[in-house]
């Protein structure tokens, strides 16, 4: 009983996933991707099947990329996205009403 | 005791994903045996990560034609195209895959790649890449927070 919600979400996910899956083959079918060159095609035929940590810098670059895009939106979005604040453009009240209200019978006429 | 708990597991896993997102992007680094497994075994992390958030996901999906700040509808915009385009991603990796599927299966690999579906795959992985950035931008309070959190109860710990 208590795998039911968690295992009912997983299918969730997984048919939103399949549904996607379906569209990703209908575009793949339908688009037509700007292709390597023999070279390129070649390359991409024989890749390396081991890890080569001489090619680290390789990784670190696209890290360094990911925070550039993580940093590039962080400014994007805080230009507005950020909630306002809750006292933006509301009149700060001072509550001079309700004192106001309380003087007035003996509060004198304004000289004009 | 049980959020911190939740807290913790969320926190590494966001960090595993977001190591492994770098790492998908070099196969020259990582070797194909290894991309096509970490590729694989992404899927077991974005679902648990989805899982995790399921409470946001659950709440911004029923909301989702009622009235909302930009923030929240650019953020399930984004993570919604994040999903999209990772799904994607891993569907165009199997269609080429040259060791783990065959290996899954017990086909013998197909001796050439189809450069159509390779190409798209590597369209797909680059928008990955800028949308999880913009992922990380949105969700950055939340992570600064969460490692504030994790590291000083690991300090306290070991203290």
């Amino acid at each position: 009983m208590r795998l039911a919600r968690p295992l009912f979400r997983l299918a969730v996910l997984l048919m939103v996933g399949a549904l996607l899956v379906e569209l990703t083959a209908m575009y793949g079918k339908s688009a037509h991707p700007f292709m390597p060159n023999a070279r390129g095609q070649w390359e991409i035929q024989h890749q390396p099947s081991t890890p080569s940590v001489g090619y680290v810098t390789d990784f670190l670059g696209q890290a360094i990329l990911l925070a550039i895009f993580a940093w590039l939106g962080r400014m994007l979005f805080r230009l507005r996205l950020n909630p306002a604040p809750r006292n933006e453009g509301k009149p700060i009240l001072l509550g001079l009403h309700q004192t106001r209200r309380q003087e007035l019978p003996l509060a004198t006429p304004p000289a004009c | 005791m049980k959020q911190h708990w939740r807290l913790r597991t969320t926190f590494w896993l966001d960090i595993a994903l977001v190591v492994s997102v770098c790492a998908l992007q070099t196969v020259r680094f990582t070797g194909l045996v290894v991309h096509e497994w970490l590729g694989l075994a992404i899927i077991a992390m974005v679902l648990a990560h989805l899982l995790f958030s399921w409470n946001w996901i659950a709440t911004q999906s029923r909301r989702l034609f009622a009235k909302q700040t930009l923030r929240e509808r650019i953020n399930y915009i984004i993570n919604f195209a994040l999903f999209a385009t990772v799904v994607a991603a891993i569907f165009s990796g199997i269609l080429i895959s040259q060791k783990a599927i065959p290996a899954l299966t017990g086909t013998e690999t197909v001796p050439a790649i189809d450069m159509r579906w390779d190409t798209l795959h590597h369209d797909f992985a680059g928008t990955v890449l800028i949308l999880a950035g913009f992922h990380l931008a949105i969700n950055w309070d939340w992570l600064l927070a969460a490692a504030g959190n994790v590291f000083r109860r690991f300090r306290e710990a070991t203290l």
